[in-house]
Formats: C-alpha cells, structure tokens, sequence
C-alpha cells in the first residue's frame, strides 16, 4: 500500500505503476530460458534415478567432456543423396543456404548491434548536466534506432527465409539439430516475440517516456532488456553454430545425452561468442557511420551537415572502440581452435585455407589504413592540426609496411619451373615475413599507431596547459616508443625459439599494444583537462573523401564477415556436424578461392542494395523541417540541428 | 608533441633540451622495464613458458 501511496504521491501515479509492471512481466520473461533447461535437467535425473531399478538404461560418454549420460537420442543420421537433400533446379544447394545464412546474419548482426550503442548514447543524454547536450546525444540515440527498426523486419522475414531453405534442402541435417536443441529453439522463439515487444514499445515509446525523470529511466531499462534479450538470442545461435565445429553433449554417435547444456556448452562456443559481439558491434557501428555519411553528403544545411558529420565520427569510435580488441578476440578463437583439433587450426592458418587468411588480411588491414585516413581527413576541421599533418606520412609508411608485412604469404602458388628457379615454395626473403612473428608484429604495430592516431586527433584542436605537459608529452613518447620497440623486438626473438615457446609471445605483444590504449590514452586525456582551446570543432565542414573513407570502412566491414564465416564453415570439411554427422552431398568439397571470393562479393552487393533501401527508407520519414536550438548567445552548437522524425 | 613541450603555453618555462632528454631517458626506461616485466610475468607465470629461453 505505501508502494501505491509513494505512486500517488508522486502524481501520474497510475501511468508509472503501469510502466514499472509492464518492465517487470518483461524481466520475467527473461527467465523464459531456464524453464525448460530445468524441465529437461529433471527428465534426464528422473531416468537417471531410476536406473538403478531398471537397469536396461544405455550409457554413453560424451565425445569431448567424456562424462557419461544417458543416451536420449537416435545417433545422428547417415545422409544419402539425394534422398537426404533437397535442390532447386540447378542451384548448389551449399551455394543457396550460404547466400540465406549470410544475410540473415548481416542484418541480425546489425539490428543486435546498433541498441547496444543506443543504450550508451541514451545513458550518456541522461547523465548530461546541459539540457541542449543532453537532447543531442538523446536525439541520435533515437535516430540510431529508427535506422535499426526497419532492418529488425528484414531480419525477421530473412530468418523465416532461411528457416525454409534449411528445411527444403537439408531436411535431414536441420531435422538432427533440431532433435538436439529441441528444449532450447521454441524459447528462441518465444525470445524472439519478446524482442519484437520491447523494441517496438522501447522505439515508440521514446517520446512519451521522455520527462527526464523517473519513465526515462524505465524507458533505459527497456534497452538495457532489449540488450539482454538481443543478446541472449545470438548466443543462442551462436551455439548451434559452435556445435556443428566442436560438438559436445553428444557420444561417438552423435546421441543426445540428454544434458542441453552439455550440448550447448561447446569448446569453441564462448571465444565464438565474444568474437562475434565484438564482431557485430564493429560492423553495426560502421554502417550507422556510413548512413551518417550518406546523410551528410546528401545534407544541403550547414545544420544538418553538421548534424550528420558527428553523428558519423560518433559511430565511427563507437566501431573502433570494438575493432580494436576484435583481433586479439580472433587470436584467442584461434588457439582455443589449435587446443581443440590441431589439425584444424593448421587446416585453417596453414593449410587448405591459408590464402583465405590472407584475402582476411587484407580486408583488416584496409580498415586499420582506412580508419587512419578517417582521422586525418576529420582533423581537417580541427583549428590547430596543421601542426601534425608532416606526421602523416610517417604513420602511414608503417601502415603500409605493416600490411605489406601481414599479407605476405608464407608460401607462394607457382609452376614447377618458378618453384625450380626459386630453390622451393618459400622465398628466400620473403619467406621469412610470412611466419606469425611478423605477422603479429605488423598488426600489433598498426593498432599501436591507430592509437597514436587517436592521440593526435583528441588533441588537435587544443594545448595541454597542466603544468607537467612537457613530461606529459614526455612519457607519451615513452610510452610509444617502447611499445614499438618491444612488439618488434617479441617479433624478431620468435625467430630465434621453438613455435611452442614462440606462440606465447603473442600474449606479451597483445598487452603492450593495450597498455597504449588504456595508458596512453588516459594520459593524454588527463593533460587535456582545462586545455587551450584553439577553436571549437568545425562539425559538418568534413572533406568528400572523409565521407566516403567511412563508406569503405563499411563495405570492408561487410566483406571481411563474409570471408571470416566462410573460413569458420569452411573448416569442418566435408562434415556437417564435425566428426559426428557426415556431408553425403556433391558440394561436400571445399570451394577455390575464386568462387568463394565471388559469393562473398555477391553477399556484399545484396546486402549494401537492400541496406540503401533502409536508408532511403530512413530518410522518408524525415520532416523537411529542422529544429536549431539556439545556445544563449544566439550560435547553433555543434549537430544542433537534428531533423524531426515524423513517427 | 616535442613542439608543444616546448612552448610558454604548455604552462611550464622553456626548460633546457638537456634537461628534456633526460627526462624522456627516464620515462624510456621506466617504460621499456614495465613491458619488459609484463613480457615476463605473462610468459612465465601465466603460460609457464621460459623467458628468456635458454636452448
């Protein structure tokens, strides 16, 4: 009753009553999930406690965890083709599923992503003092989610696509993976609607919730809810995927042992979860930058070219904050693979798919060189950057050294009589840069020189004027330069150790480079505190070229998801389950390089065509009005002029 | 960044360059003992791999 009383007490009792009951059915659901883990946990000790009486129940050990269970399912079944498999015409099935898969995960990728940064640019409104940063910020979060809303329906309909494609053309296959996860996929489902709920109620209700009080607050822990939801959905997915590379939860058989979480928890599941969070939010927060640029470069006010110009360096850090740990989540995926089945991992980075690493190569190492290009170009509307222009040069002369380092192959494809001439498949010399010494040392040094970009840039526009800037500057210097000479000095010592000492030197050369990240900028952030301004930020007066720098940033994004998924299902070989459940169809081969690279192109093209049409939707709903909030001196602030959604 | 620590504005006096190299000389080999220890610490206790390796 005082509960009720408080809600009376604080006037629209009654609306914030049913607002806090509506987020508490919402948690509930969350807890959706354990019920049937539990339901099934009790069938599987209800038999097991019965054993002893009947005895005739059938033992098995579990393929990886080697613990016995009760056998609670059929052995996975033996395929035939073309009784297991179904076509369409002349189509490679592989070819169709590969394509549905792809787009299914760009867009989930992408609606999963962007709540996630809308959830800290909301909390960072709402912490605000400033009522006019607090809009801002409140306003891009709420134009963050418009994009994502129209993808969130592509989603569904792409999911529901590939639901079908599965079940008309490998039945036999989806049918075995439904019969293990079978607890766990109808509360995909329910999660699923629950997703759909908070979100829709999340986005429209953002205006009416938006009092600055106690519903904004409600109004966060609904993204906080749909983060959890949208999280806990790809996990889910991310097991069935994690199960087809490294099943566990199963005997010799591929018999369900009756423990889901056994099954769920595999030994590659947890590095392929993190990996693709980290994955998933890069890539989201470069398409919200590319949409950005695609607005700026279409925007005709010095307002709303404004707008759009931090809106994309918004989402462009937010990208980078996730691209930066993202190869040092690929790494630890990678040894995690080389614990499981070494022959994998050799099959992976040495072997059968080692060119595909290096088109992988390729593709980060174009993010690193674009987003470097980014931040030189943004710094062209700094006051005061001309004094790090001749720098430039030299930070991109390792960067393209770097590359060059990473993509060297370790052996090269020849005729006979070049691998004659050459005296074998290495070269002499560039050979020696094809090992993962150099390699790691040539991605460690680029993400230590973005670092340095970063530096640059926050402060470009300003001058340190704290009383220990020179031993400021100093000990940055330091701190760079020794982080350069100790990567590559770990790189050249790999050369001279055995490759079981040498693989641990990736870990020392990892934390170097982070303690760049978290020292140096942290000091350079400190020395900026009370900085002389040299001139506020000129948002909007951003070059062409800068914008379309993010267009690509996007477009290798996308491109290096495809090649990576293409690796990591390429890599079970002719299994469909690996080591349990075999590839009975045609295509039960390994693609060439070429045809993989062509379908991932492929991939990419459909993916950006319909992504345009989002964003063309996007821009529909738009009034051709602008609101500028004028600060109190009469000047527009920087993205002030936000255009008004016409929900 | 070396212009700027120069400078009146960098709220300190132009101190000398001798006085800078040392410090910098300082700073360098607290730096490179940090990520010389963390070399080891990481490769010794974490991995129980040898640092520095003897055949």
């Amino acid at each position: 009753m005082r509960f009720l009383k408080w809600f009376h007490n604080r006037n629209s009792g009654g609306r914030k009553l049913g607002v806090a009951s509506l987020l508490l059915i919402m948690g509930l659901l969350l807890l959706l999930p354990f019920i049937p883990v539990k339901a099934v946990a009790d069938e599987a000790a209800a038999p097991a406690a019965s054993a002893a009486e009947e005895v005739k129940l059938e033992k098995a050990k579990d393929v990886h965890w080697k613990i016995e269970g009760v056998v609670s399912g059929p052995p996975a079944p033996k395929l035939k083709y073309p009784d297991s498999y179904g076509t369409y015409g002349g189509f490679q099935s592989r070819t169709l599923i590969w394509v549905a898969n792809q787009q299914h995960l760009y867009f989930g990728s992408f609606v999963l992503a962007v709540p996630m940064f809308v959830l800290v640019m909301e909390l960072i409104g709402v912490l605000q003092k400033d009522k006019k940063a607090a809009k801002k910020y409140d306003d891009l979060a709420h134009e963050f989610m418009k994009i994502s809303l129209t993808a969130y329906s592509i989603t569904a309909i792409l999911g529901g696509l590939l639901i079908f494609t599965f079940l008309a053309l490998y039945p036999g296959f989806f049918m075995y993976l439904a019969s293990i996860f079978r607890p766990v996929m109808h509360v995909y489902a329910l999660l699923f609607i629950l997703e759909s709920g908070v979100l829709y109620v999340y986005y429209y209700g953002w205006d009416k919730m938006n009092d600055g009080g106690y519903l904004k607050w409600c109004h966060l822990s609904l993204s906080l809810l749909l983060n959890t939801v949208g999280l806990i959905l790809m996990f889910f997915a991310n097991t069935w995927v994690a199960f087809m590379q490294s099943p566990s939860g199963v005997d010799e058989q591929g018999r369900f042992l009756g423990n889901i979480w056994h099954a769920i928890h595999t030994p590659l599941v947890i590095p392929i979860v993190v990996h693709r969070i980290l994955g998933n939010a890069a890539f989201g927060g470069g398409i919200v930058a590319a949409y950005a640029a695609y607005r700026l470069l279409a925007a005709k006010s010095p307002e709303e070219k404004a707008h759009y110009d931090w809106m994309s360096y918004t989402a462009m850090f937010m990208a980078v904050l996730n691209l930066i740990p993202l190869p040092f989540a690929g790494y630890w995926l990678m040894r995690e693979v080389y614990a499981y089945r070494q022959q994998m991992g050799i099959t992976l980075m040495g072997g059968l798919l080692a060119w595909v690493f290096i088109m992988q190569a390729t593709m980060i190492a174009t993010l690193f060189i674009t987003l470097n290009y980014y931040l030189w170009t943004a710094m062209g509307r700094m006051p005061g950057a001309e004094r790090y222009y001749p720098y430039f040069k030299y930070m991109l002369l390792v960067l393209v050294v770097s590359t060059l380092t990473w993509l060297t192959p370790h052996t090269l494809v020849m005729t006979p009589a070049e691998l004659k001439a050459m005296g074998g498949a290495q070269h002499p010399v560039v050979g020696n840069y094809g090992v993962m010494s150099a390699k790691n040392t040539a991605i460690n040094i680029m993400i230590t020189t973005t670092v340095l970009c970063f530096c640059i840039y926050q402060r470009s526009n300003k001058v340190p004027t704290v009383k220990w800037a020179r031993a400021g500057n100093l000990a940055l210097t330091a701190i760079f330069v020794g982080a350069a000479i100790n990567i590559i000095f770990l790189g050249i010592y790999g050369y001279y150790i055995p490759a079981n000492v040498r693989i641990g030197l990736s870990v020392p050369q990892v934390c170097t480079t982070l303690s760049t990240l978290f020292i140096g900028v942290t000091l350079n952030t400190m020395m900026l505190k009370d900085a002389k301004s040299l001139g506020e930020i000129r948002w909007g007066q951003m070059s062409v070229r800068g914008a379309y720098a993010l267009f690509l940033l996007a477009v290798a994004f996308t491109w290096t998801m495809a090649v990576m998924g293409y690796i990591r299902s390429s890599v079970r070989l002719h299994w469909h389950v690996n080591e349990i459940m075999r590839d009975a169809s045609p295509w039960a081969f390994t693609n060439p390089i070429g045809y993989a690279g062509n379908i991932n192109s492929m991939n990419v093209l459909i993916f950006w065509t319909m992504l345009l049409f989002v964003f063309w939707l996007g821009s529909l709903t738009d009034k051709k009005v602008h609101a500028v909030v004028e600060d109190e001196a009469g000047e527009g602030i920087a993205g002030v002029a936000v255009p008004v959604r016409a929900n | 960044m070396e212009k700027e620590s120069c400078s009146a504005e960098g709220g300190e006096e132009k101190g000398g360059l001798m006085k800078s190299i040392m410090l910098f000389l300082l700073f360098f080999v607290v730096a490179v003992g940090y990520y010389l220890t963390i070399d080891y610490v990481l490769m010794v206790f974490a991995q129980n791999l040898p640092f520095p390796y003897k055949g």
